[in-house]
């Protein structure tokens, strides 16, 4: 007891970090070509080299950005894309994840429901969109499930892969432990499988995006995607460019949320692998 | 008593593994199981482990046949296999999750002490060099208190030093609780150490060859001439088991110095 007590205070045990300067310093070089980029076309643009109406400066993009946030509107708008992204990821991540685990479970199972789904695979997601608006309506049902679909299917091969890529010596492992089967589940099989299964999820969010953007574009009143087409339509590049500017920071908000929950979970990782 | 009786194996392929073993040991006694590569020591001590199911004969201990997986026998893979999402001490405490905070941790504290790694209790797998890991999987197994601990070749992969160090680590342990010992090798000077009795056994299919009890008692120092006498008298069955005469291994010998020589030669 007191021995193992006195090995948690090890100071030697401290985990050795890459030096942070370092990794700082690529950081700003990492900054060096978009803000160079930016204060050229800020440049031409004030010089008349480039015609602002369509390639609005930097400096008139802030101002749209300020001007949208101010008036609640892009708040508004991202609320409803994060709605549907978030409604559809969760429901493609639990069809995807169940029925990963079905046919990685089980060669049975596997047999009976992978060809159908990887028959189903082969249709680009987007052509179901006429289908979907027919049986689901033009609002939001048709568009979620667009979503639920663009996501299940990185999910549903992720987790099936993982599951059958588990190392059968650990497998042998929990045998010799004598753990049931539920245990084998929850201390060899998820634990083991956890890993990839993140990484499944973080394609799967990736395509939520994806996916979000074409179903706004078929026809929305609200959502980033509705800003897109308004901005083409009303001839706002700005607008456009404003949107697209959120869509990066949401989308990266997002996955590195999904890294920051997942993260306690794989502490056990190599480290210099992590967020990759 | 651990009973090994007539034992054979075919595989679902055909190979068959294993045909008609018989081995006996009493119970605190370490068998050493010494033979070439292929010759089914691994099959034997997944069987004896209940991991596979003999085609036939059966495993008995004490009297009770296994089947299965028992609580009594731990086994050491050739391999650390530790869980990598397990610290050291964690994994260590892998079969204890019936034992209650306090106790589980004594004996996990007094493991990792027996093997010598107290100091990494906090540290993940990855962390451990290959020797470390070696001694925590031994320790993963040692901390059940098995009545009887199988060792699949626990330290073929590690540099002879290392080897020494643990072989004589586990002669520590073993007088600690007397365990029954069943050990897969394919070194001769390993066997000699540890064993109470060495079984050869020869390859296609896999069958016991030869049973010697080393006449010294240990510790057998490696330096001394019983230990050379046992070490030969080992190298020779194991040689004789292959097939091979006695002559036939001098002259191989020879040749292969011979041309080890030329090549020093060569380079030098
Ligand atoms: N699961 C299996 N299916 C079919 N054949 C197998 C299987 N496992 C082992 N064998 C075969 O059985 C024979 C004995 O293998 P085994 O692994 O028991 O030998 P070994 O003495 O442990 O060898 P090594 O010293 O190389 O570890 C070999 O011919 C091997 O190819
Ligand atoms: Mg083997």
């Amino acid at each position: 007891m007191v021995l193992i007590d006195s090995v948690a205070g090890d100071p030697s045990q401290a985990k050795v970090r890459p030096p942070r300067r370092l990794s700082r310093r690529g950081f700003g070089l990492g900054l060096l070509l978009p803000l160079g980029i930016l204060i050229l076309w800020e440049v031409a643009v004030r010089a008349s080299l480039i015609e602002g109406r369509l390639m609005p400066p930097p400096s008139r993009i802030a101002t749209v950005f300020v001007a949208l946030a101010r008036s609640g509107d892009l708040l508004a708008h991202v609320a409803a894309t994060l709605g549907r992204v978030g409604i559809g990821f969760a429901i493609g991540a639990m069809t995807g994840t169940a029925f990963g685990a079905l046919s990685g479970g089980s060669a049975a199972i596997k047999r009976l429901i992978d060809p159908t789904i990887q028959a189903l695979r082969a249709i680009p997601s987007i052509a179901w969109v006429p289908l979907f608006i027919l049986w689901f309506g033009i609002f939001e049902g048709s568009k979620i499930t667009l979503i639920a679909v663009g996501v299940f299917f990185p999910v549903y091969l992720g987790v099936m892969a993982a599951i059958g890529s588990v190392d059968r010596k650990l497998v042998e492992v929990g045998r010799i432990f004598r753990l049931s089967k539920l245990q084998m589940v929850r201390r060899i099989l998820l634990p083991a499988v956890l890993p990839a299964w993140v990484v499944a999820l973080r394609t799967g969010l990736g395509l939520g995006f994806m996916f979000v953007v074409a179903a706004e574009l078929m026809g929305a009143s609200e959502g980033l995607g509705y800003l897109l087409v308004d901005g083409q339509q009303l001839g706002k590049p700005d607008q456009i460019l404003v949107a697209l500017i959120t869509f990066a920071i949401i989308g990266q908000a997002c996955d590195s949320l999904l890294l920051a929950v997942t993260r306690p979970l794989l502490v056990w990782q190599d480290t210099d692998r992590r967020g990759s | 008593m651990l009973t090994v009786d007539a034992l054979s194996k075919t595989y679902p392929d055909g190979t068959l593994a294993l045909s008609r073993v018989s081995i006996a040991l009493r119970t605190g006694e370490i068998g050493i199981v010494l033979g070439a590569s292929g010759c089914g020591k691994t099959s034997l001590l997944r069987i004896v482990a209940g991991l596979e199911t003999p085609s036939t004969g059966q495993v008995t201990l004490d009297g009770q046949a296994i089947v299965a997986p028992h609580e009594a026998v731990g086994l050491v893979f050739q391999e650390p296999r530790l869980l990598p999402w397990r610290k050291i001490e964690d994994n260590i405490g892998f079969g204890l999750s019936g034992v209650s905070g306090r106790e589980r941790w004594r004996r996990v504290g007094e493991a990792l002490e027996h093997v010598g790694l107290l100091d990494q209790a906090r540290r993940w797998p990855r962390d451990l060099s290959g020797g470390q890991q070696q001694r925590i999987a031994l320790a993963r197994a040692l901390v059940m208190r098995p009545k009887v601990l199988l060792l699949d070749e626990p330290f073929s992969a590690l540099d002879a030093m290392t080897r020494e160090g643990l072989q004589d680590h586990l002669l520590a342990l073993w007088a600690l609780y007397r365990p029954t010992i069943l050990m897969v090798t394919h070194d001769v000077e390993e066997a000699v150490v540890l064993a109470d009795r060495v079984i050869v056994m020869q390859p296609k299919p896999g069958r016991v060859f030869d049973d010697v009890v080393p006449p010294d008692a240990r510790p057998r120092l490696r330096s001394s001439a019983a230990f050379d006498a046992t070490k030969r008298r080992l190298r020779a069955s194991l040689d004789r088991s292959l097939g091979r005469s006695d002559e036939a291994n001098a002259r191989d010998r020879a040749d292969r110095a011979a041309a080890i020589q030329h090549q020093g030669q060569m380079w030098s």
